[in-house]
């Protein structure tokens, strides 16, 4: 299985080979004419099967990408599921507990996520940064113009980056 | 210079997208935020800040006035756009959506890039034209061409290698609808006719949703969501998400609870869509591309017959009804295969290694198009070569005999994707004769399969036991036709769960078989070793496997293949156990090191030792 250490056998044999018979048969123009031409298509090959080698190499990181891609959300669904459990349980228990359920399961969410690495992002009273922030509303209000006053829904982010900007009205000051 | 690569851009109304050519292969060129297209946004903060491409966008809500969107529609006029003291013109506003392009390519291939290619509508005049190229120049690129989208597209799908093709390209983005249709001769692509609408696009399509959502709300509950701009905001990312998962799904469920309230209390949008209803409401917008398809055809004196490619591009291609439409338009199956968002991008990327010749270094190389193995018990296609594998190529493999005693094996080479060699093509067969007679599972064959840059598949078996080898070379000529490869391809399809089970069926079979077979080995080879009660419950099981084999009963093979296992290894733990008993015995007695565990120092230990010494 390996290309590399095949060919190079092989391009060694050859080349004694060859200059020793350039040697003895006092021919050096032809045969040596026939020998790099031989050493030039097994250098090809070689270049051929390196690329060919290369090739197939990106398409198998590719797949292996994919599979990874697809898996890593494992170990998160898994999480994700303890909450759905806890809701099959809420929503089969007696309605004067729910909201206490609610509140908890919330709870546990928020702490799931947090495992992963995914943190709310603080918008409300902040000023307006595109960075963090999609601008949904431009309202007037008491507060300073491009203050956020409103948090339509939440901003998240994982690790350091923004996977969801909060949708936000800023304020367009009170004139 | 070398190194000095093209980037090629697609210049969008909504968005931009760009790309480069490595290694062959046009890739896609993600911006700073991470995203594979930027949207061609600008603005102008207050405290004089320049945004672009997403940040842009998110703020424009609060910046109108200094928010530009859409610039690509004023390309190539006088219009000047007013912030604050300063007029900009088209081109320098369409300058800052390349350079940030310019500027996020940089960072990710860490070069400086100073030429590009960017691409145009295929209608856009010479003024136009002229405006992008000076844009480019403005954002230090010198852009070495102006080429058009649609011959972008052609060429992103390989297009241009053929001789000649007429070609139809329907451009279905967010916004904008363009037909063109292109005849390519010589290897010059020539635009033969335009058409389109310049306001229609997937947006439109969104609102529909968002509508219906509105109206089947106010149906149920009374309630009029558009004067709440907070639940519009919620409905209409729904609606494009709906629409999104309409294209793969037959139906979806739109869920926003908490939507709005009244007195009553909260109240909860929970509609389920269906993809005949998304169609309903977006098919007049759908059908009214049929008429510029029509008109494009028509001024290019063509008919539907004489287009060989359809293409289709642009993000809204991806309904399942706009393709449909297409299809059944222009009777042939349009080509598929690369994100319509990002095809035209590709286009311009390869044009750019075109110009400068970096095409010429690549080496074209040859895919196998089918999966190349050979037959293994039960009448398995072992694979070896996988289909798509980039040639030239080698691959080994070792293969060991079925039955005791067996000299000979054959190798049956095989093409193809189903999971039995029979339902694949035969290439070739030969046999590897003269192998030393041993128990079955003993001798190793190596099996290699060497593809060479001509596609010669040479195909050798070498028993690595005594060094004979046998071989065999299957020549090009026995290569396959598109059409072959394609029923192939389709025959997997329709047989795939099919195949699938044989296989399982075929290699349960096998497995159940190489239990038995090795069980009988055990008690061969240590009978004597076990216990009386022990051995009989290994036979039994045995018996029982051979029984459900001969009678076919896989739930029965199944069954009783797990229980001879676990017989199996209750005895095999046993047995490993008065070994390791009888090593730690022998250890004790050299002396030789420190025991880890004080407990094997217990007399009862020494005496289990004698006890098995004796019984050797």
């Amino acid at each position: 299985m390996n290309d590399a250490e095949r060919s190079e056998e092989q391009t060694g044999e050859e080349c004694t080979g060859i200059s020793d018979t350039a040697y003895l048969s006092n021919q050096p123009d032809s045969t040596e004419l026939d020998g790099q031409k031989r050493a030039l298509a097994e250098l090809n090959d070689r270049f051929l099967r390196l690329a060919a080698d290369f090739e197939n190499f990106k398409k198998r990181t590719a797949r292996d990408r994919e599979m990874i891609t697809n898996m890593a959300n494992e170990r998160f669904a898994i999480d994700i599921i303890e909450v759905l459990d806890n809701f099959e349980r809420a929503v089969k228990s007696d309605d004067a507990h729910l909201r206490e359920g609610i509140v908890q399961i919330r709870q546990l969410l928020s702490s799931q996520l947090q495992r992963h690495g995914i943190t709310p992002l603080d918008a409300l009273n902040k000023p307006f940064n595109p960075a963090e922030h999609e601008a949904i509303a431009h309202v007037p209000s008491e507060e300073k113009e491009g203050i956020v006053v409103d948090e339509v829904a939440r901003g998240y982010r994982m690790h350091d980056k923004v996977i969801r900007y909060a949708k936000v009205a800023v304020s367009k000051g009170n004139h | 210079m070398a190194n000095d690569k093209v980037l090629g851009i697609d210049l969008g109304t909504t968005y931009s997208c760009m790309s480069i050519m490595e290694a062959g292969k046009p890739i896609v060129i993600p911006n700073s935020e991470g995203g594979r297209t930027t949207a061609s946004v600008v603005a102008f903060t207050k405290e004089g800040e320049r945004l672009v491409g997403s940040l842009a966008k998110r703020q424009a809500v609060t910046n109108p006035q200094r928010t530009i969107q859409s610039i690509k529609r004023k390309m190539g006029t006088s219009d000047k756009i007013k912030i604050d003291d300063k007029n900009y013109t088209p081109q320098e506003i369409s300058s800052m959506i390349l350079q940030k392009l310019k500027v996020d390519a940089e960072a990710y291939l860490g070069e400086k890039i100073t030429r590009a290619v960017v691409t145009v509508p295929a209608y856009f005049n010479d003024a136009q034209r002229q405006a992008t190229k000076d844009a480019g120049k403005i954002a230090g690129l010198e852009v070495m061409r102006i080429i058009n989208e649609p011959t972008a597209s052609a060429l992103a799908y390989g297009i241009d290698k053929e001789q000649d093709a007429t070609v139809l390209v329907y451009d279905l983005g967010g916004g904008t609808f363009d037909v063109s249709i292109l005849t390519l001769g010589d290897g010059v692509f020539e635009v033969k006719s335009t058409a389109g609408n310049n306001h229609l696009g997937g947006d439109d399509f969104d609102q529909r949703v968002t509508d219906y959502l509105v109206e089947e709300f106010k149906k149920k509950e009374g309630i009029d969501l558009r004067s709440d701009p907070y639940a519009m905001q919620r409905l209409r990312d729904a609606s494009e998400n709906a629409k999104i998962e309409l294209s793969q799904r037959q139906s979806t469920n739109i869920n926003l609870p908490y939507i709005t309230q009244d007195k009553s209390g909260p109240k909860f949008l929970n509609i389920d869509l269906t993809k005949s209803k998304l169609e309903q409401l977006i098919g007049d917008l759908v059908e009214s591309t049929v008429g510029p398809v029509k008109q494009a055809l028509s001024d290019a004196k063509l008919e539907a017959k004489d287009i060989d490619h359809v293409l289709l591009v642009g993000g809204s291609t991806r309904v399942p009804l706009v393709q449909e439409t297409v299809k059944k338009l222009l009777g042939k199956e349009p080509d598929k295969g690369l994100n319509p968002d990002e095809c035209v991008a590709l286009g311009a990327g390869i044009q750019g290694a075109v110009l400068t010749g970096e095409t010429k270094d690549i080496v074209l190389l040859d895919v196998t198009p089918l999966t190349l193995g050979i037959e293994t018990l039960g009448g398995i296609a072992t694979k070896l070569i996988e289909r798509n594998t980039t040639i030239p190529t080698r691959k080994s493999q070792i293969f060991s005999t079925a039955a005791d005693g067996q000299t000979s094996v054959e190798i049956h080479v095989v093409q193809g994707e189903r999971a039995l060699a029979k339902d694949n093509f035969t290439l070739g067969k030969f046999q590897l004769t003269g192998i030393p007679p041993a128990p079955r599972g003993i001798p190793q064959v190596e099996v290699t399969f060497d593809i060479d840059s001509n596609g010669i598949i040479h195909v050798s078996a070498k028993d690595l036991g005594t060094g004979n080898q046998q071989n065999i070379s299957i020549k090009g000529d026995k290569k396959l036709s598109e059409e072959d490869i394609k029923k192939m391809m389709d025959a997997a399809k329709i047989f795939e769960n099919e195949d699938k089970q044989k296989r399982d069926e075929i290699e349960l079979h096998n497995q159940a078989d190489t239990a038995v077979f090795t069980a009988e080995k055990m008690l061969k080879d240590s009978g004597d070793k076990l216990e009386p009660e022990d051995k009989t419950k290994v036979e039994e099981s045995v018996a029982a496997v051979k029984k459900a084999l001969a009678d076919d009963n896989l739930d029965e093979i199944k069954k009783s293949m797990e229980a001879l296992t676990e017989a199996v290894y209750a005895v095999t733990t046993k047995i490993y156990q008065k070994v390791q008993a009888e090593q730690a015995a022998q250890q004790q007695s050299a002396g030789a090191g420190t025991q880890p565990n004080p407990e094997t120092k217990d007399d009862d230990n020494v005496v289990n030792a004698d006890y098995k010494v004796k019984e050797e």
